[in-house]
C-alpha cells in the first residue's frame, strides 16, 4: 500500500508469474518505455493493446491568478501527455468497486436529501458488512437450547402458584357467592395489572436486546426471562378460563365475566405478542369491557392484525429504498427500523436477504407529507445510530 | 505508433519472439492492476508513474434522456508524466 514499485521489483513480480528470466523482463521494461517516448516524439500518439493509449496534446494559453501574490499572469501555451487506460485495463484496476451500479434518481429528491442518503453508509461496500455479520448468526444458535430448558423449568414452578392462586379465588368466590359481583371482580383486575406491568417490563426488556446483543449471555439471560414471563401469562390464561366459568357458575352473572374474559384474552395476546412495541393500551380494552355489556364482541382490532406487508433487504435495496417505496419518503425509514428492530442490528449491517415487515404508518400516527413528521424521523433515525456508538 | 510497431521494435531490439513480447506484455498490464488495486505505485524512470486515483460518486444528468443518475465511486489509473518527458514533448 503506497510503495513505488520500481523497474527492477516489477521485473522480479514478471518474471514469477511468467517464468521468464528478470534480466529479460527488465530488459522488455525498459525498452517498452523508451519505445513509447519515442513513438511521442515521432507521431504524438501511441497506443497499446490491453494497456491504453499515449497521446500528447496542445493546451491553449489561459490566464490565471498567482496563489501568494494575488497578482494576474498567464500560463503559456504547453503540450501534454494525456493517458487513456484501455478498456480491459480500467476493468482490472476498478475491480474492487465493480459491483456498484449506476442508479437512476427519481425527480422529487432534492440533491441534498440524496448526499444525505449516501452519507449515511448505504453506499458501503458489501465487503464491509461481512466481518461483523458472520459472527453474529452463532450466537443465536445457541440460545434457544437455553432458554428451553429454563422456560421448561418455569412453566412447572409457575402451574404450581397458578394451582395456589386458584384455591384462594374458589375460596373466596364462595364466601361473596350471591352477595356482590363487585369482590370476585377485584382480584381479577388485580391480576389484570400485574399483568399489564408483565406486559410493559417485557416492551421495555425488548429493546434491549438490539443493544446489548453482542453481549450473548447478558442477552441470554434476558430473553430467557422474557419466554418465562409469556409462558407464564399463557398457562395463567387457561387457568384464569376455567376460574371465571366456575364462578360465573355460581353466580350466574355471565355478562360480566364473558366480558372479563375478552379482556384477559386480549391480555394474554399482548404478553405473547410483547414484540410488538406500539399495541394499543391493555387497560383501555378492560374500560370498554366493563362498560358496555354485549359491545365487548367489539374490541377494537390491532393495527397488526391487519394484513402485514413483507419486503426483503437486497444489496441494492435497503431500508430508505423501502421506505421511498411505501411511504414515498426516504427519511421515514426508522418506523421500518424499529417494526423489525428486535431483528436488525446496524441499520447499515442489515444481510441482504433479510425478510422485514413494512409498517402501516397509521399505527406510529405518521403522515408522510407533514414535514414536522419527516423532522421526527430523522431524529429518530439519528438515535438509532446512536445506539451503535 | 500502433500495438504492432511496438512489439516488432521490441522484439527486434531484444531478441525476443513477437509472442513473447505479446507475453510479456499481457503479464505487465494486468500485474499493473494488481499492484494499483494494491495502492501501490508504478514508476518508469524518465517517463512517468502510473498511480490508482479514487473517484467518489456523483450525480449527473444523463445528456439525451435527462434523467438524473448516481454514477458510483471508480477506482482509476492516473498516468502522471515525469518532468523529463514533459520537456520533452514541448519540442
Amino acid at each position: 500500500m503506497g510503495n513505488k514499485l520500481t523497474f527492477s521489483q516489477f521485473a522480479q513480480l514478471m518474471s514469477g508469474k511468467c517464468n521468464i528470466d528478470i534480466k529479460v523482463c527488465e530488459a522488455f521494461l525498459k525498452t517498452l518505455f523508451r519505445n513509447i517516448t519515442g513513438g511521442l516524439d515521432n507521431d504524438e500518439i501511441v497506443k497499446i493493446k490491453d494497456f491504453g493509449t499515449f497521446k500528447v496534446t496542445s493546451v491553449a494559453s489561459r490566464k490565471s491568478v498567482d496563489v501568494n501574490t494575488g497578482e494576474d499572469n498567464e500560463i503559456p501555451a504547453h503540450r501534454k501527455v494525456v493517458f487513456v487506460p484501455a478498456k480491459e485495463l480500467a476493468i482490472a484496476v476498478n475491480r474492487p468497486f465493480e459491483m456498484f451500479e449506476t442508479l437512476e434518481i427519481s425527480d422529487d429528491l432534492s440533491e441534498s436529501e440524496i448526499m444525505e442518503a449516501i452519507s449515511s453508509g448505504d453506499m458501503e461496500p458489501a465487503g464491509d458488512l461481512k466481518g461483523e455479520e458472520n459472527m453474529e448468526p452463532e450466537k443465536v444458535e445457541d440460545q434457544p437450547q437455553q432458554e428451553q430448558k429454563i422456560v421448561a423449568d418455569a412453566t412447572e414452578s409457575v402451574e404450581d402458584v397458578t394451582q395456589i392462586q386458584e384455591n384462594d379465588i374458589e375460596t373466596e368466590s364462595d364466601g361473596n357467592a350471591g352477595t356482590e359481583t363487585l369482590g370476585t371482580e377485584e382480584p381479577l383486575t388485580d391480576e389484570l395489572m400485574t399483568e399489564d406491568n408483565v406486559a410493559e417490563d417485557t416492551l421495555t426488556d425488548d429493546i434491549k436486546p438490539v443493544r446489548g446483543f453482542k453481549h450473548g449471555f447478558i442477552w441470554g439471560i434476558v430473553a430467557a426471562f422474557l419466554i418465562m414471563l409469556i409462558g407464564a401469562g399463557v398457562v395463567y390464561y387457561l387457568y384464569r378460563e376455567s376460574i371465571t366459568e366456575i364462578v360465573a357458575h355460581n353466580k350466574g352473572v355471565k355478562g360480566n365475566v364473558a366480558n372479563e374474559k375478552i379482556a384477559i384474552g386480549d391480555m394474554i395476546d399482548e404478553g405473547e405478542a410483547a414484540e410488538d412495541i406500539n399495541t394499543g393500551e391493555p387497560t383501555i380494552v378492560e374500560n370498554e369491557g366493563g362498560t358496555s355489556g354485549e359491545g365487548a364482541n367489539a374490541v377494537p382490532t390491532k393495527p397488526s392484525d391487519t394484513a402485514p406487508v413483507y419486503d426483503t433487504i437486497t444489496d441494492t435495496r435497503y431500508l430508505t429504498t423501502m421506505a421511498k417505496d411505501h411511504y414515498g419518503n426516504y427519511h421515514l425509514w426508522p418506523y421500518i427500523y424499529e417494526e423489525n428492530s428486535k431483528m436488525l442490528g446496524h441499520p447499515n449491517r442489515i444481510k441482504p436477504g433479510t425478510r422485514i415487515v413494512i409498517p402501516d404508518l397509521q399505527k406510529y400516527g405518521v403522515d408522510p407529507k407533514n414535514p414536522a413528521d419527516i423532522e421526527k424521523a430523522k431524529k429518530m433515525g439519528g438515535e438509532i445510530y446512536s445506539r451503535y456508538r | 505508433m500502433d500495438n504492432k510497431t511496438i512489439v516488432e521494435n521490441i522484439s527486434r531490439e531484444l531478441n525476443l519472439k513477437k509472442d513473447d513480447v505479446r507475453k510479456l506484455m499481457t503479464t505487465f498490464c494486468s500485474l499493473l492492476a494488481d499492484s494499483c488495486i494494491n495502492g501501490d505505485v508504478f514508476v518508469a524512470p524518465g517517463f512517468g508513474q502510473f498511480e490508482p486515483r479514487k473517484k467518489s460518486e456523483r450525480l449527473a444528468t444523463h445528456p439525451s434522456s435527462g434523467k438524473r443518475l448516481l454514477i458510483p465511486p471508480k477506482l482509476t489509473i492516473y498516468f502522471k508524466p515525469s518532468a523529463i518527458l514533459k520537456s520533452r514533448i514541448q519540442k
